[in-house]
């Protein structure tokens, strides 16, 4: 039996005056054990997945299991063996302390007061909090609301945990402690799974065993991520610092570009285009001059999931 | 059903309520001393109108059960709604204890500072207003007492889920809930003055409990102003009891499906 | 320009919820139940609704008390709101708009709002035979000063609540409620212990419940108030009410200053 699995799974949300297909036909498959990735940018249908597999949101159609259970008839068997955290969302009450909210959130799982306490006090020491247990959680900083958050969710021993974009807004350190956390606690115990959703190409690369790039509702790829950059391997991937910022719209209609990604550097433009021969790189280079734009630095890379990303959707992630 | 998770749930939501009380103490002014004065405003017009002592016995109570009634809104059934624009209402669901404990535990929790209120008003009716109590049967006023207090949290039960389904048209909802409800459940004047809409009202649990308890604390009016017998009261209020929390039960279930299905369980700003 | 979005503001929160019927009605709902609330009371005591300078003191007092008790409902609910329900307190305070101007627009919006109710209820009062002989230009400058006196008591409990925690969700009526047992609006001051109805002199909303009843029924029947002239009554109301002001925007600031100085501007208190 597999972790999770969705199939065919649509979800649509009407209102008065629009109707938004958030999914569209997404089919997965997670194994046990495995560290699963979604990535996409803000609005694919990350998070509607995860509500999904979470029980708080039904599918328009399709299925969607955990643990063999059926997502919209079995949630009273799903939600023993499940936990989520989502970044930048931040649950429990201002008046008490860190360990008062983590021992109440313990208790909706039954966990008995005298375990709950040593889960607690053991999870907070490994992630590096364990003084904080009588600061009260409106005192926190962002990322040690966060390490607060990961605890309320692994402490109850969950079989699947969905991570909603844990690290988003966190500072290099704790989102790389909370990375190594997440690789640790999975490394525990192989009946173990993790669905990780992420816009951060590097957290997706250097966790995930497999990643599923979704856009706009739709998987439009799945597979391990040495899997997913051969898909661009025999493409150019450039990095390109042009001085002054010029428009590069031009390149959505030049021949032979299969996306692009261009940001402000202060004053300059970092531009990521991935291209599909040598030919084209010269074009791009000449459209650049063309437009009275100087080139600074070029650097032909090796593919990273991003590019894999700009070829699939023809837009970057950020 | 898992009995000790539900117990352990119910202990766990009750926690912050306690807590909160004794780390903010500024409730006592909020939410005991002030209401207090909206109550002896209503004993000052039956002063000013030159009404029977019992009148101002009838209004201290319908504080105290009016007090009940504020925290079954306020304090339960509209707090799903404030769950979940906190972001807690998403950790709440996806958690395997039943949403009953969840409410229980929010209403056990706020029952110590609805407590100390209930108390402050008994003690200023007798100690400031002079009123005076002739219990009649202690068991048959605590019985009543009890039974209704069931039934009204477990009409909260029922509001709740609605709550889960809407947004501020809840909240709202919870402030038309307040002086049209007083008025039909007779908070400062015996119910039975509305003739047949009486009877209508009798469906807001503390109607029927209020005039039995009345009738039980003030026997030399229960002939003219009591609705039917205690006796009887306590029986459609055990009815109730039963009712209300099987409806209620039923009620979240389904408004929690209805939400899943709608997405409006995890939709913020409403 | 900042009054403006601040009255938009309120307009969008207190009615976008539903249709203008049902917004209509839903703030009709409140006012008329408080009053049937007081008629009860008057019948089980008298067995009629009809005549008597009793009932007209009530019903009108009750019926402008609505102003009082609905704009400070919706005062004494926006802080917490923005500091914990929307968390947009921080972006308010750092906006060219100052918060001040900020709560006063939303509480004149809100007493405009229950401007609606109070007609309703003024007509209800036509099937109880209420003896109107209404003062125009003496009820537009009780409105005013009204207004004055409202947004002062709101400017108060706002600054209260920078400095507490989110309790129940009624703080604003409790709040009224001392207007409620302490300015004659149901009873008459007399009624009150003698150190009650001296201190009542000291509010200006006793001065202002006179001064709607002299406006709406051309005269006062409350024994200590009648004592005065409507002038009297008029100059002291505004002078109480600016001390009052005076009073409210001092506490406000003073509170804003140690919400800043604590660190709690943007607190959560939720519990």
């Amino acid at each position: 039996m597999d972790a999770i699995t969705c199939e065919h799974v649509d979800r649509i949300f009407e209102s008065k005056n629009r109707m938004v297909k958030a999914l569209n036909d997404v089919t997965i498959t997670v194994k046990k054990g495995e560290l699963f990735g979604l990535l996409g940018p803000n609005g694919a249908g990350k998070t509607t997945l995860i509500k999904i597999l979470t029980t708080l949101l039904l599918p328009t159609s399709g299925e969607a299991h955990v643990y063999g259970y059926d997502v919209t008839k079995d949630e009273t068997k799903i939600r023993p063996i499940i936990n989520m955290v989502s970044g930048g969302e931040f649950s429990g009450y201002g008046l008490l302390t860190v360990h008062e909210n983590l021992w109440m959130f313990s208790q909706f799982y039954g966990i008995p007061g005298k375990e709950a306490n040593k889960r607690i006090e053991t999870l907070m020491e490994r992630l590096g909090i364990v003084h904080m247990g009588d600061r009260k959680i409106r005192t926190l900083s962002t990322g040690e609301r966060q390490k607060v958050s990961i605890i309320r969710a692994f402490m109850t021993d969950p079989r699947v945990v969905f991570l909603d974009e844990p690290t988003l807004g966190l500072d290099v350190e704790t989102a790389r402690l909370i990375r190594r956390f997440i690789q640790e606690w999975l490394a525990q115990d192989s009946q173990r799974t993790v669905l990780l959703t992420t816009h951060y190409m590097m957290e997706a690369d250097e966790l995930c065993s497999r990643i599923a790039i979704i856009n706009e509702g739709k998987i439009v790829a799945l597979d391990t991520p040495g899997n997913l950059k051969n898909m661009v391997k025999k493409e150019i991937s450039l990095n390109i610092e042009v001085f002054p910022e010029i428009r590069v719209d031009w390149l959505n209609t030049l021949e032979g570009v299969m996306g692009f990604n261009s940001r402000d550097a202060g004053g300059n433009l970092n531009l990521r285009v991935v291209v599909d021969n040598d030919a084209t790189v010269g074009e791009v280079l000449a459209g650049i001059s063309q437009r009275g734009g100087k080139i600074s630095y070029l650097n032909k890379e090796e593919p990273t999931l991003e590019d894999v990303f700009l070829k699939l959707t023809g837009r970057g992630l950020e | 059903m898992n009995v000790m998770l539900n117990l352990r749930a119910l202990k766990g939501r009750a926690y912050p309520r306690m807590i909160g009380a004794v780390r903010e103490p500024s409730w006592m002014f909020w939410d005991t001393f002030l209401p207090i004065l909206s109550m002896a405003a209503y004993i000052y017009v039956y002063r000013s109108l030159d009404a029977p002592k019992e009148f101002e016995g009838f209004v201290v109570l319908g504080g105290v059960m009016t007090t009940y009634w504020m925290n079954v809104l306020w304090g339960m059934a509209s707090q799903l709604y404030w769950e979940k624009e906190t972001a807690n209402l998403q950790l709440y669901l996806a958690a395997p204890m039943s949403k009953m404990s969840i409410l229980a535990g929010m209403a056990l929790g706020g029952m110590f500072s609805t407590s100390v209120r209930c108390i402050s008003i008994i003690l200023i009716g007798i100690v400031i207003f002079k009123v005076e109590f002739v219990v009649t049967s202690v068991g048959l006023l605590l019985g009543i007492f009890g039974v209704t207090l069931v039934a009204l949290y477990g009409m909260g039960m029922v509001f709740a889920s609605l709550f889960l389904m809407w947004g501020r048209e809840a909240w709202h909802l919870n402030m038309i809930m307040e002086e049209p409800i007083y008025f039909l459940s007779g908070y400062s004047f015996p119910v039975k003055a509305l003739g047949s809409l009486s009877a209508f009202a009798t469906v807001i649990p503390f109607t029927l409990g209020l005039d039995a308890m009345r009738q039980l604390t003030f026997p030399s009016m229960a002939a003219q102003w009591g609705l039917v017998s205690p006796h009887l009261e306590l029986g459609i209020l055990l009815v109730m009891s039963i009712t209300l929390l099987y409806v209620a039960r039923l009620s979240l279930d389904r408004m929690e499906r209805m939400g899943r299905s709608k997405g409006t369980l995890t939709m913020r700003w409403q | 320009m900042a009054i403006r979005s601040s009255l938009w503001l309120e307009y969008q929160i207190e009615a976008n919820w539903t249709s203008p019927v049902i917004f209509i009605l839903y703030n009709t709902l409140k006012p008329v139940g408080g009053s049937l609330l007081l008629l009860a009371m008057y019948y089980v005591v008298t067995g009629g609704f009809l005549g008597g300078e009793g009932l007209y003191f009530l019903y009108i007092g009750n019926a402008f008390y609505m102003l009082v008790a609905q704009t400070l409902f919706s005062v004494g609910w926006i802080i917490h709101d923005d500091r914990e329900h929307y968390q947009t307190m921080k972006y308010l305070y750092i906006s060219p708009l100052s918060y001040f101007t900020y709560l006063m627009g939303r509480s004149a919006m809100r007493f405009l709002l229950s401007l609606l109710p109070l007609s309703v209820l003024i007509g209800l009062g036509i099937l109880l035979k209420i003896p109107y002989r209404i003062e125009i230009l003496l009820l537009i400058g009780t409105f005013f000063l009204g207004w004055i006196f409202v947004i002062s008591a709101g400017l108060l409990l706002s600054g209260v609540n920078m400095l507490t925690a989110r309790h129940g969700n009624s703080i604003g009526q409790a709040f009224s409620g001392i207007f409620y047992l302490f300015s004659g609006v149901v009873f008459p001051i007399h009624v009150l212990p003698g150190w009650a109805s001296t201190a009542a002199l000291g509010l200006p909303s006793t001065y202002w419940f006179s001064l709607v009843r002299r406006s709406v029924l051309g005269k006062e029947v409350d024994s200590i108030m009648s004592g005065f002239t409507t002038g009297d009554v008029a100059v002291r109301l505004i002078i109480i009410s600016v001390l009052f002001f005076v009073i409210s925007y001092l506490t406000f600031r003073l509170a804003d200053y140690l919400a800043r100085k604590k660190g709690i501007i943007d607190m959560s208190t939720t519990y």
